[in-house]
């Protein structure tokens, strides 16, 4: 299967009801991108002209400061944002995890959670019942599988996310911070089910701030600053100067 | 050829999405002992309620106004729906149908059909009163369902639309719509009839369109007998909700995704 996203030029804002005092607003801090003052809302230029072409077998991370516009440019792959400027052509369904337990329901059970993913995904209907047993065992869960998400750890959560999105998963995988909650060193399984999530997928694109966890999923790395691409290039390279601008700042 | 696999798609994508709805509403009536059984049985409860309290026994026989309230009342309720429930999709389902394989478009269709299959499962307790109890004015109006169907599904769609995106350009709408759709609830002939002749109800049978939704459905199941006028009322306001919904989605949908 063929997959691809190409980005070109493209800038991205989000835009907020305006309330309080504007001239507040307006003031700069350490981090994040700079705040407009419109007519009627603030507007964050949260990505200004970013070009990212990846194609099939690209393994891209996303480092950079709070507010630097890693979520933006994830949640823009996943078509959760739309651009002000410039385009986006994505190529290839996308499984996107922008927080640990996003788009599953806590008051539902582990297993309903997985028959609703597989029809929101497309599973034929004869074979959910297969994929809810292959999750189910993936995961290792149990008769955990049988209760609440809610009243799941962070570490079964991501036991059942990683499952589900091995199983029942799209041509292209984001992926946000929350990966830390399911650090591979934790256990056996998790480490097992990362690394079958990262062979099952066309593309991966993830935000990270863990150099490990980098180093052990992505190949090539984007650090983002102020909303704009600072370097792209193989992971040891931009982290080194990462940490040599983090040192000095 | 493609218009029959076109046709065969959609089915399969509508089977599909019924089958997310039931699982979601089993899902939500799961500590309850008859689950989803609630649904059509709460209709049949406030419908019950509503014709004995308000029965109207100079002009209906206690049988033809409950068939009267029961069918007003299960074309209200997704009326009702998809208002009340279309104040904020947006701001609070997007993250989650994104995650599910779905774009702008595909979370509100999904709801559709969510309100679709409770319309169903109440449409069934309908045809069973009406087969006990046998339609008024005949079955004649039934071969109009399939439009009936289409005008709903449509209408629902873009008014849907339409509230949230109002919602979110004006937040104080969002309060303001339950107290007026339980205004329009007692402005609508749900359980008192449109033929009365007082003039303030007159008045709201003849130009609430609430009303001709409601009677369209009443001609369907013969509680009424066929009206051209109401039909055309229905399909011009529906045609114009539609045109409107769909040039609001054009110049809306990138910029409502970045609302935050």
């Amino acid at each position: 299967m063929t997959a691809s996203i190409d980005i070109r030029d493209a800038s991205v804002s989000y835009f907020l009801k305006k309330s309080g005092k504007a001239e507040k607003v307006s003031e700069r801090g350490a981090v994040g991108a700079e705040i407009v003052v419109g007519r009627r809302y603030y507007e964050v230029n949260a990505l200004r002209a970013v070009t990212l072409r990846l194609d099939t077998g690209s393994r891209v991370g996303l480092i950079g400061i709070n507010g630097s516009g890693k979520s933006t440019l994830l949640k823009l792959c996943a078509g959760a944002l739309a651009v002000q400027s410039g385009s986006i052509a994505v190529q290839g369904k996308i499984s996107p995890q922008f927080a640990l337990g996003s788009g599953i329901k806590g008051e539902l059970t582990g297993r309903l959670n997985t028959q609703l993913k597989c029809l929101y995904m497309g599973v034929p209907q004869s074979r959910i019942k297969e994929h809810v047993e292959e999750v189910k065992s993936l995961s290792g869960l149990g008769g955990y599988f049988e209760l609440p998400v809610r009243s799941y750890s962070a570490g079964m959560r991501s036991r059942l996310v990683m499952s589900l999105m091995r199983l029942v998963r799209g041509d292209i995988i984001v992926m946000d911070e929350w990966i830390s909650a399911a650090d591979a060193s934790v256990n056996k399984t998790i480490s097992r089910l990362q690394s079958d999530l990262i062979n099952s997928a066309s593309i991966l694109i993830m935000a990270s701030h863990s150099q490990r966890i980098l180093e052990d999923w992505v190949d090539q790395l984007v650090w983002l600053d102020q909303g704009q691409i600072r370097e792209f290039g193989p992971v040891k390279d931009v982290y080194a100067a990462y940490k040599a601008w983090m040192d000095k700042r | 050829m493609r218009f029959f696999q076109a046709c065969r798609r959609v089915l399969s994508l509508g089977v599909r999405f019924l089958h997310i709805s039931y699982l979601e509403a089993r899902a939500e009536h799961q500590s309850t002992r008859i689950g989803v059984l609630w649904i059509p049985l709460q209709t049949l409860i406030f419908t019950a309620m509503l014709a004995l309290v308000f029965r109207h026994a100079e002009t209906y026989t206690p049988a033809q106004f409950f068939l009267y309230v029961l069918s007003g009342y299960v074309m209200w309720q997704f009326i009702q729906s998809t208002v009340n429930n279309s104040v904020d999709i947006i701001q609070k389902k997007l993250e989650f149908a994104i995650h599910n394989n779905l774009d702008l478009a595909g979370i509100f269709i999904k709801l559709l059909i969510d309100r679709l299959f409770e319309f169903l499962i109440n449409l069934a307790v309908l045809v069973v009163a009406v087969l006990i109890l046998g339609p008024p004015s005949g079955w004649q109006g039934v071969v109009l369902f399939p439009v009936l169907l289409a005008t709903m599904m449509l209408t629902s769609l873009a008014v849907s639309y339409l509230v949230n995106i109002v919602t979110i350009y004006v937040p104080d709408f969002a309060s303001l719509i339950r107290t007026a759709t339980r205004f329009v609830f007692f402005a609508s002939p749900i359980f008192w009839a449109a033929g009365e002749q007082t003039d303030v109800r007159r008045f709201l049978a003849q130009y609430n369109p609430v009303a001709h939704y409601l009677s369209v459905m009443r001609q369907v199941f013969g509680v009424e007998p066929v009206s051209p006028l109401s039909w055309m009322v229905c399909l011009a306001l529906s045609a114009l909700l539609v045109l409107v919904a769909a040039l609001v989605f054009r110049g809306t949908q990138s910029f409502v995704r970045n609302l935050k």
